[in-house]
C-alpha cells in the first residue's frame, strides 16, 4: 500500500523565544529532540531520483535520503558517516547553509525539480536533521576513529583555517599527507568564528571540528601571515603542494559620510563581537560601541548577522537594503526571526547619505525609496529611485554590510588574479604557480560556507593526484 | 604559548620583554607584531625592536588596560598565548645621507630597528625624544649606540623641557636639514612634524597610530587616507609619507573607543584590588 505523503505537517525546531533570545548570544534554535528528528525523518520519501532532487540541490551532494534512512533505521552513527563521505561538517551545515535555495528547495514536497514546478507541500527539514545527527554523534561523545592512510611522506601547507582550508585539510590528512595549516588569527573557522554570531553557530562546534582534524594529525600555525610571516612562494618551497584558502573577507564601504565617527564594516563590528566577545565588554577587554541606534545597509548573510548582533547588544537596529526580501541571499527564515525580534526592516530603500553633525558623528542615514522596475540582465526586476522619496533614519551608527572584496595580502605579485581581485584557477583549482592550489571564496569571492567546503574537498582530490603524478595544467587565459 | 624569556622594567611605566617566537626571525626594521597575553585579551600591536635568536624583542609602555595586564600578568606567568607577525610594510632601508629620528614616548620603540639598520647601512643617524614625564624615558644609552646625536627632553619639564615641535627647530637651527625625518609615537606630535618638515622642504616618513583589529586588512578599522586614497595601516602602512597623510581624518579617529578604555581599566584595576586584598588573607 502507498505510504500517505505527509506533505504539510513538517517540524520545526524548538526555538527560544523572541524576547528571551535577544537577551543573549546563546544559541536560539534549539534543535531535534531524537523524537521530533525520528517523526521528520519518516516524512521523506526516500525518493529514487533524489540524485535529480535534494542531492543535487546541495552544493556537496550529500546522500539526503541514505542519511535519512539511517535515523528511521535508528542508526545515528551510520547517518553521520553517510553524512561525512560528503559534508564533514554536518553540525556546522546544517546551522548555516540557505537550504530553502539549496537542497530544501529541491525536495520533491516542495518543488518538483524534475518536472520543474512547484508542489503542494513543504519540505523535509534536511538541514534540521543533518544538524541532529551532526550534534548527536558530538555530544554523545562517542570518538569515531576515522580511517586514515599510511603516511605518504608528502607535506602540504594550508593556507586560512576556514571551512574550505579545513575541509581540504581533512581530507588531505585522511590520505595521509602530513598538512600544516597557517592562519593569521588566533583561531580556526574563519568567517564561521569571526562573522557568524554565536547565536547562529555555538563556537563548541568549531572547536569540535577542529579537535577532530588535530587527532588526525593536522598541524595548526597561528599568528601566521602569509605574505608577511612567510610568503606563498616560500611555503611552496617548503611543501610539495600549497592550497590557499584565505577568504575573500575584506570589508567594504562606500558612500557620502562614510569618514565619520560610527561608520563601521560589517566584518569590524562582527569580528569585535563574535571573536573578541564585546558583547561581554568590560570583562572581556575590546569594546563595541554603537550609540543607541544603528542603520545595518545591506541584505544578505553579513547583514542578517549584523542585525543579530546589534539586537542582542540592545540596539534599536534598521536594516536597509535596495531591493526585496526575495532577492535577498540570506536564509529567508532569519528575516522573520529579526521581525519577531524587534528590527526594523526597510526594503527596496537606497541609502544614499550618511549624515553627520559639527563634531563628525554620524546622526543619521538619509534613503530614498525604491520600487520595482523592468527586469535586468540577470533577470531581476531592477530597482529604480521613488522621486521624492528621500527621508531619513535617525541612527547613532551605520554598519556597511555591503559585501566583502578580495584581499590579496598573501598572493599579490605572485598568483594570476581576475578584474575582481580573486585568485584565477582552472577546474582543477590549479593557480598560476605550479604546485599552489586554490579555493573557497577566495577564487569566487563571497559564497556560502558549504561551497567552501565543496572547493577544499574536491581540491584535496586534484592535490593528492598532482602529489603523485607532478602534472600541472594550468594555462591562464 | 610563547614563553617570555627575559622581562625588565625601564621605568615605573615602560618595560622591555624578550620572547621565545621563532617566527618572528623573518622581521625586517619597521615591522610589527600582534600580542594578546591571553586569548581573550585585546590585540595589541607593538613594534619588532629587534630580533634574537630565539625571537624577539619589544618595548612596552604600560597605557591602558592591555599593556597594564602584559607588565602584570607576566611577572606572574612569563607567557603569552598568541603573537602574530611579523606584519606591516617594512621600513625601506637604503642611505638617505642624514636621518633624524623623532620619537614621542613609546614611539622610540618603533624607530629603534630603523635607525639602526640606517646607521649600518651608512647614513648618519641622529635622534630626538620627548616624553610626557621622565617615566616616558628609556633605552637611551641603547640609542646612542648608533646615533650621532641624542637630545632628550620631557613635556612637564622633569627633565629639560620641550616638545617635538621646539626639539625639531632647535636641530635645524643648529644642525641644518637632515635629508629625511622619521617620527613616531603620537598623531598629534606627527601631524605637527609633518607641517614643519613641509615647510621646510625636508622628506618625512611617520608612523601612523590608528586603532587595529584583525591587522590582515579584513575590518578596516586602521583605514587611513593617503594622498585622497583609503589605505590600510595594517597592512599597507604601519609607515606613509608624512605629507600625504590626511592628518585631521587620522586625529579625528583616534580617541572613538576613549570612554571604553577608561571603562576597562577602572575594572581591570578593580580586579586586580580584589585580587590583591585576597592574598593577603
Ligand atoms: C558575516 C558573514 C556571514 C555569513 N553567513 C553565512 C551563512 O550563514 N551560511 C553560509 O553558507 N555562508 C555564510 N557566509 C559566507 C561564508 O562564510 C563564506 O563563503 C566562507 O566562510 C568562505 O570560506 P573560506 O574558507 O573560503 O574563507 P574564510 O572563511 O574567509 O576563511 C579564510 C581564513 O584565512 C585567514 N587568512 C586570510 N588572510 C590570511 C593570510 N594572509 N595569512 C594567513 N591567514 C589568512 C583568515 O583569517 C580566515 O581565517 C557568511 C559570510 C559572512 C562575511
Ligand atoms: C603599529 C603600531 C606599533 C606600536 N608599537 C608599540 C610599541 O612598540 N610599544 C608600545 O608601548 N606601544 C606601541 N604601540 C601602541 C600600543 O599598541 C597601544 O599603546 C596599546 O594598544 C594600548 O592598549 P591599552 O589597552 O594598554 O591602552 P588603551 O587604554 O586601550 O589605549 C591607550 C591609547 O592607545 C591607543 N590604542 C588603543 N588600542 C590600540 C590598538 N589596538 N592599536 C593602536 N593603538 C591603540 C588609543 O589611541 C588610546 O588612546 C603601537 C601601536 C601601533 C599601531
Ligand atoms: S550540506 Fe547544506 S545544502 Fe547540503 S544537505 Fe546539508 S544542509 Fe542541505
Ligand atoms: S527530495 Fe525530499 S523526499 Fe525526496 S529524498 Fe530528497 S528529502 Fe526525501
Ligand atoms: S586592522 Fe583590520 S583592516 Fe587593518
Amino acid at each position: 500500500m502507498a505510504k500517505k505523503i505527509r506533505y504539510l505537517d513538517r517540524n520545526k525546531e524548538p526555538m527560544i523565544e523572541a524576547s528571551e533570545r535577544v537577551k543573549s548570544f546563546r544559541e536560539y534554535a534549539l534543535g531535534f529532540s531524537p523524537n521530533l528528528a525520528l517523526d521528520e525523518a519518516k516524512r521523506c520519501l526516500f525518493c529514487k531520483d533524489a540524485e535529480q532532487r535534494c542531492i543535487k540541490g546541495c552544493p556537496i551532494h550529500v546522500d539526503i535520503p541514505g542519511f535519512i534512512k539511517k535515523i528511521t533505521e535508528g542508526d545515528l552513527l551510520g547517518a553521520y558517516k553517510k553524512i561525512i563521505e560528503t559534508d564533514v561538517f554536518p553540525s556546522i551545515c546544517g546551522r548555516v547553509c540557505p537550504q530553502e535555495r539549496q537542497c530544501e528547495g529541491s525536495c520533491i514536497l516542495y518543488y518538483d525539480t524534475v518536472r520543474d514546478r512547484k508542489a503542494k507541500g513543504l519540505p523535509v527539514s534536511i538541514g534540521a536533521l543533518e544538524k541532529f545527527v551532526g550534534d548527536f554523534v558530538r555530544i554523545s561523545g562517542i570518538k569515531l576513529t576515522e580511517e586514515k592512510a599510511l603516511p605518504t611522506g608528502m607535506r602540504v601547507a594550508v593556507v586560512g583555517a576556514g571551512p574550505s582550508g579545513l575541509a581540504c585539510a581533512y581530507d588531505l590528512a585522511k590520505r595521509g599527507h602530513e598538512v600544516h595549516v597557517y592562519e593569521a588569527l588566533p583561531k580556526a573557522g574563519g568567517v564561521m568564528r569571526y562573522g557568524i554570531p554565536p547565536a547562529r553557530l555555538d563556537r563548541e562546534i568549531i572547536d569540535y571540528e577542529v579537535q577532530r582534524l588535530e587527532s588526525l594529525g593536522v598541524k595548526f600555525f597561528y599568528g601566521h601571515v602569509v605574505g608577511r610571516t612567510v610568503s606563498l612562494s616560500q611555503l611552496k618551497e617548503d611543501y610539495d603542494a600549497v592550497y590557499l584558502s584565505v577568504g575573500a573577507g575584506r570589508g567594504k564601504l562606500g558612500l557620502k559620510g562614510d569618514h565619520l565617527k560610527g561608520v563601521f564594516s560589517a566584518i569590524e563590528v562582527l569580528t569585535r563581537v563574535n571573536l573578541m566577545e564585546a558583547y561581554r565588554f568590560p570583562e572581556a577587554p575590546t569594546p563595541v560601541d554603537l550609540g543607541r541606534k544603528v542603520a545595518i545597509i545591506g541584505g544578505g548573510f553579513t547583514a542578517v548577522d549584523c542585525a543579530i548582533t546589534s539586537l542582542r547588544l540592545g540596539l534599536e537596529t534598521h536594516v536597509v537594503y535596495r531591493r526585496t526580501r526575495e532577492t535577498s541571499s540570506a536564509r529567508q527564515e532569519e528575516w522573520d526571526h529579526l521581525l519577531e525580534e524587534g528590527a526594523k526592516i526597510h526594503w527596496l530603500t537606497q541609502p544614499v547619505e550618511v549624515l553627520g553633525n559639527e563634531k563628525g558623528e554620524v546622526i543619521g542615514l538619509k534613503c530614498i525609496k525604491m520600487e520595482l522596475g523592468e527586469p535586468d540582465e540577470s533577470g531581476r526586476p531592477r530597482p529604480v529611485p521613488v522621486p521624492d522619496s528621500e527621508h531619513v533614519i535617525e541612527c547613532d551608527s551605520v554598519i556597511f554590510a555591503i559585501g566583502q572584496q578580495a584581499n590579496p595580502l598573501a598572493y599579490e605579485g605572485i598568483l594570476e588574479t581576475t578584474r575582481w581581485g580573486t585568485v584565477k584557477v582552472n577546474e582543477m583549482y590549479q593557480t598560476s604557480v605550479e604546485g599552489i592550489f586554490a579555493g573557497g571564496d577566495v577564487i569566487n569571492g563571497g559564497d556560502t560556507v558549504v561551497r567552501s567546503l565543496a572547493h577544499g574537498r574536491e581540491a584535496a582530490k586534484f592535490i593528492d593526484e598532482y602529489l603523485r603524478t607532478k602534472n600541472w595544467t594550468f594555462t591562464g587565459g | 604559548m610563547f614563553k617570555v624569556l627575559h622581562k625588565e622594567s625601564l621605568t615605573p611605566k615602560a618595560f622591555v620583554m624578550e620572547v621565545q617566537a621563532p617566527h618572528l626571525a623573518s622581521a625586517q626594521p619597521g615591522q610589527y607584531a600582534v600580542v594578546q597575553r591571553t586569548l581573550e585579551s585585546e590585540r595589541v600591536p607593538l613594534s619588532i625592536l629587534e630580533t634574537t635568536s630565539e625571537g624577539a624583542r619589544f618595548l612596552v609602555e604600560v597605557r591602558g588596560r592591555s599593556t597594564l595586564e602584559l607588565d602584570v600578568r607576566l611577572n606572574e606567568e612569563p607567557e603569552i598565548a598568541y603573537i602574530e607577525g611579523p606584519a606591516g610594510v617594512p621600513f625601506e632601508i637604503r642611505n638617505y645621507g642624514r636621518v633624524l629620528l623623532i620619537s614621542k614616548n613609546w614611539g622610540l620603540a618603533s624607530l629603534f630597528a630603523i635607525g639602526k639598520a640606517l646607521n649600518a647601512c651608512g647614513n648618519s643617524v641622529s635622534a630626538l625624544h620627548v616624553g610626557d614625564t621622565l617615566e616616558n624615558v628609556y633605552m637611551i644609552d641603547e640609542l646612542q649606540s648608533f646615533c650621532e646625536s641624542v637630545r632628550v627632553l620631557t613635556e612637564d619639564g622633569s627633565l629639560e623641557e620641550g616638545n617635538v615641535e621646539i626639539a625639531l627647530r632647535d636641530y635645524l637651527d643648529s644642525a641644518g636639514k637632515p635629508d629625511l625625518v622619521v617620527c613616531a609615537g603620537s598623531n598629534l606630535d606627527s601631524s605637527l612634524v609633518v607641517d614643519l618638515c613641509k615647510r621646510e622642504g625636508i622628506e618625512v616618513m611617520a608612523m601612523v597610530n590608528t586603532y587595529m583589529l584583525d591587522t590582515i586588512g579584513l575590518c578596516l578599522v586602521c583605514r587611513v587616507m593617503v594622498k585622497g586614497e583609503q589605505k590600510l595601516a595594517c597592512v599597507d602602512g604601519p609607515w606613509f609619507r608624512g605629507d600625504e597623510i590626511e592628518w585631521d581624518y587620522l586625529l579625528a579617529r583616534e580617541n572613538i573607543y576613549e570612554d571604553e578604555e577608561k571603562q576597562a581599566l577602572e575594572k581591570f584595576l578593580k580586579q586586580l584590588e580584589r585580587e590583591r586584598l585576597r592574598s593577603r588573607r
